[in-house]
């Protein structure tokens, strides 16, 4: 007899309807199955085999074939299990074909009939209504992650036997019902599955305490803080130069925690991401922004995406958020410079020969790197660094992507009086009062324009909104001729003082907003050039 | 006894100092025996047995330099070079190098050897210095091109380099002695000085064409840089610091020798302060340096008139007074016009180390914003410099 049980999987960021049929016959005892599968896929008649039987149900010897439909889609992962055991339990007419209607089943199934957890459960849910489906029957494990989408029935069941339990009530078997082992039913009564209301509110709560670092524990690092601050209000990516010891990690970790709460939208456009990828807590919801911090070692794939089908990298997983790069001279280069595209796009287009994957990649990128080999350079005293040295270790920072960074600040070494002696500093919730004030009026600012955040502008944007009165024009004038700036530079500090001029809440940009700027300019190949002249 | 006859013997002395394996006790030791140049070019190689017992290995690769490089071969080497070659007994010798006990018996040099009637003063100093180093040996470079002294040095990085930079600039004649060939720039770095030098000064080594710079060269190659100079300055030194092997080989030779003067606890201003301590002369004003190299009788005047110790006293009592006298008169005025107090504040907490602006921001006790505005104003009338990132130093030298 022929059956279908709905399921689907993730291609790319997309999920995918995948109807899966089955067709259980006399004929000699085989296992076939069909429709462009993976290996891990097509293992899942091992799977499901043994799960049913394992569960109480038995498909006797029969010829059984599945197919996975539509078979020109290249299917992956573990997701469909359960639903080829739905469509093998009707089949075999254990249940009825009404069964299943409007059901979509997602869920690996282990040898004793086990729900294990899969990924991109979050996305699949949200489309669910798309594929035909009201109710989703998902592993107890992604049941919070699934239960986020209002619209869209989600149950969660530990396994099999409780999925055929809610399939058999739903139609009134009450044979098959009587036959099913009730101790695997576990805390649930027969015929029901577990649901789950999300409060939003609570999973911010307990995401946030979690937190390990505030702002208050950087100490002394008065410029450290301000720039910090500055980058985040404008989404400026930010360069860290200093000596080990000085704080840039503890900065970077601290810096999500500045930046503004993310919007419901926001929390679900990153809980995806991280719930095709794997990486969601246990709350089901990413509600603080991301922090992401590669190991310089890290490959292309790791950072952009990649895998066949591609999965999200650490630039996606960023979106949002924060990439740290620690030690940023000894990434490899070219892995770096494929930063460079979603830095400007804020995505990551990742072309295979099956097509094109556009993966979101709106991430702040900090980076961190010692001045020199050893780390003290200029510190003579200290540092023992020959210049050509120094040359070496510089010349592997990639340049395209230092012209991406508009701000760059020193970290300095800190006393250990100051560490003691110093007061309590700002913490991170009155900080980000300022900030999110400020991305406030950046966003009215920028409403109906290609622009989100002032770190965005162009040449032209900064024309029309970063506009200089004469007194200004003439100061910035005084600075680019005797700090021989490039116009590239220039733009960088215009964007940089719109933002702190955003932060003092002034309309225009005034002295005080250049010169503050222009300490924080970013660095350039001549900048290390001067440095080592001297 | 060697045979100091004449111009006749020059090409050949250019061929035995090119000769890449011999050291100058090598050359003395053949030049001895044969009693000149010459005579060792013309003997044959079974005349070399003698030297058999003393190093087989020796003997087979000079002869074997002996047969293959003739006189024009390696006239022809030098062209190719540029290189120039003076030996010992050539009137263009400096005549400061003569006077050494060992005196190399040639120097090949691009550009010019020094002038022997206008002063020269060594600069020399650590490769890794602080910004206060490198400043002092840029003021003295450009100062002692001005005052048409040529300044000597070794064209290593920090001071060294500084210092000869400083001075070409200024559109001086400076001198680099080389511990490797003089065709070699070493090191690298100072490609575009090593170009520009032969311009008005020269780049002289004793060591022959092609000649790795070996790290035992340069400490034999320090009793030039200070035997060609009429005095010594280091500008900074550590304790342990090869600027000292040049001192130590200066006062062998009778040079003056002056110390920048550091601060206590300066890790590259100790070696300075040392010598300080044991004696060696103060350097607070150029002027000063100068007057003492003519009280000695060295500073010979164009004119020929030679300058008693008595009336170099008189003239630098004279200059002192009315130093002192501008300096009462003009101060307020004359020094860091149209600064506001806020920007005087700031400079006055500026040093020749660098600072980090927290702790400028600690000391001045200015807000943030005031010190990055003032900060930058200072910048951009040149009176600070920014030397890395939010690190900040005095850029105006006030030694005048």
């Amino acid at each position: 007899m022929f059956s279908t049980a709905l399921s689907a999987g993730i291609d790319g960021m997309e999920s995918r309807k995948v109807t899966v049929e089955a067709d259980v016959s006399d004929g000699l005892p085989t296992f076939t199955m069909v429709g462009y599968l993976a290996s891990e896929t097509r293992e899942a008649s091992e799977r499901v085999r043994s799960a049913l039987r394992n569960s109480g149900l038995l498909l006797g010897v029969r010829h059984i074939t599945v197919n996975l439909a539509p078979a020109s889609l290249h299917k992956q992962g573990s997701s469909f299990d359960l639903a080829i055991a739905v469509a093998l339990l009707i089949a075999s007419d254990h249940l009825s074909k009404e069964a299943a209607d409007g059901i979509l089943f997602i869920g690996e199934l282990g040898l004793s009939g086990r729900l294990n957890p899969v990924r991109g459960v979050l996305e699949i849910v949200s489309h669910a209504a798309s594929f035909g489906c009201s109710m989703v029957i998902v592993p107890r494990q992604n049941l919070s992650e699934g239960s986020v989408i209002s619209g869209t029935q989600v149950f969660g069941a530990e396994n099999l036997v409780q999925v055929v339990g809610f399939l058999a009530s739903r139609t009134g078997n009450l044979r098959l019902l009587k036959e099913l082992d009730l101790r695997l039913m576990g805390d649930l009564n027969p015929g029901t599955l577990y649901q789950e209301t999300i409060d939003l509110s609570e999973i911010r709560m307990i995401q946030k305490e979690q937190q390990k670092h505030d702002f208050s524990e950087i100490r002394g690092q008065k410029l450290l803080r301000r720039a910090a601050e500055v980058a985040v209000s404008g989404f400026h990516n930010l360069l860290m130069i200093g000596p080990p010891g000085a704080g840039k990690t503890l900065t970077a970790h601290c810096l999500s925690t500045i930046m503004p709460e993310m919007t419901d939208e926001e929390i679900l456009e990153v809980s995806k991401i991280h719930s095709i990828a794997g990486t969601l807590p246990a709350e089901g919801l990413v509600t603080v922004r991301p922090y992401r911090n590669p190991h310089h070692t890290i490959t292309k794939a790791a950072l952009c995406g990649g895998g066949m089908p591609p999965v999200p990298g650490e630039v996606s997983l960023a979106h949002r958020g924060i990439l740290f790069l620690d030690e940023f001279p000894e990434f490899d280069r070219s892995v770096i410079d494929t930063l460079r595209q979603p830095l400007e796009e804020r995505v990551i287009r990742i072309a295979r020969v099956s097509g094109n994957f556009t993966f979101p990649a709106g991430f702040m990128l900090v980076a961190s790197m010692n001045p020199c080999p050893c780390g003290y350079f200029p510190d003579r005293s200290r540092c023992s660094c020959k210049a050509s040295e120094v040359r070496r270790y510089l010349s592997k920072i990639s340049m395209p992507l230092l012209d991406r960074i508009d701000l760059c600040v020193e970290a300095r070494r800190i006393e250990y009086e100051e560490l003691t002696s110093c007061p309590p500093e700002e913490s991170s919730a009155s900080i980000r009062r300022r900030v999110t004030k400020a991305i406030a009026i950046q966003e009215r600012r920028y409403r109906g324009t290609p622009f989100r955040f002032n770190s965005d502008l162009t040449s032209d944007g900064v024309k029309e909104f970063c506009k200089l009165s004469n007194e200004e024009e003439s100061f910035m004038g005084g600075i680019y001729d005797s700090m021989s700036l490039t116009a590239r530079s220039y733009f960088r500090i215009l964007k940089v003082a719109r933002t702190i001029a955003d932060l003092a809440g002034e309309q225009r940009i005034l002295p005080e907003h250049l010169a503050e700027a222009v300490s924080f300019r970013a660095v350039d190949r001549k900048y290390w050039e001067d440095a080592l002249e001297n | 006894m060697i045979a100091a006859d004449s111009i006749s013997q020059e090409p050949y002395w250019q061929w035995l100092c090119s000769c890449p394996l011999l050291t100058h006790n090598e050359i003395r030791l053949l030049a001895e025996y044969f009693g000149s140049p010459r005579k060792l070019y013309e003997a044959s190689s079974s005349d070399l047995q003698v030297f058999q017992k003393r190093d087989a290995k020796w003997v087979a690769s000079l002869s074997s330099y002996m047969d293959s490089c003739s006189l024009e071969k390696c006239s022809g080497l030098l062209r190719e070079r540029q290189l120039k070659f003076c030996s010992r007994y050539s009137p263009e010798f400096p005549d400061r190098l003569r006077r050494l006990p060992d005196c190399p018996f040639g120097l090949f040099y691009r550009g010019s050897l020094p002038d022997p009637d206008q002063p020269a003063v060594a600069i020399i100093g650590a490769r890794r210095c602080s910004n206060y180093g490198a400043k002092m040996a840029a003021y003295l470079g450009s100062q002692f091109a001005r005052r048409h002294v040529q300044v000597i040095s070794g064209m290593a990085g920090g001071i060294d380099g500084m210092s000869q930079k400083a001075c070409v600039e200024e559109g001086g004649h400076s001198f680099a002695v080389l511990g490797c060939g003089a065709d070699i720039c070493y090191p690298a770095e100072n490609t575009r000085l090593y170009r520009r030098l032969p311009e008005k000064g020269g780049i002289l080594s004793e060591y022959g064409p092609a000649t790795p710079p070996l790290p035992e060269n340069f400490p034999i190659r320090n009793r030039l840089i200070s035997g060609l100079s009429d005095a010594v300055v280091v500008v900074e030194a550590r304790k342990r610091s090869g600027s000292l092997i040049t001192v130590d080989l200066a006062l062998d030779q009778g040079k003056d020798v002056f110390a920048v003067p550091g601060r206590f606890g300066d890790e590259l201003s100790f070696g300075c302060n040392h010598l300080i301590e044991q004696g060696a002369g103060i350097l607070i004003s150029i002027d000063g340096l100068l007057d003492e190299i003519e009280a000695r009788d060295r500073y010979i005047k164009p004119a020929g008139t030679i300058h008693t110790a008595d009336a170099v006293i008189r003239r630098r009592e004279k200059r002192l007074r009315s130093e002192l006298q501008e300096e009462s008169a003009g101060k307020e005025k004359t020094i860091f016009p149209g600064l506001s107090d806020k920007e005087k504040c700031i400079y006055s907490k500026l040093d020749y180390d660098s600072k980090s602006f927290d702790q400028l921001l600690q000391e001045t006790g200015l807000s943030m914003m005031e010190l990055m505005e003032g900060l930058i104003a200072l910048e951009v009338r040149h009176y600070a410099e920014e030397v890395s990132r939010n690190r900040y130093i005095r850029a105006q030298t006030s030694v005048q």
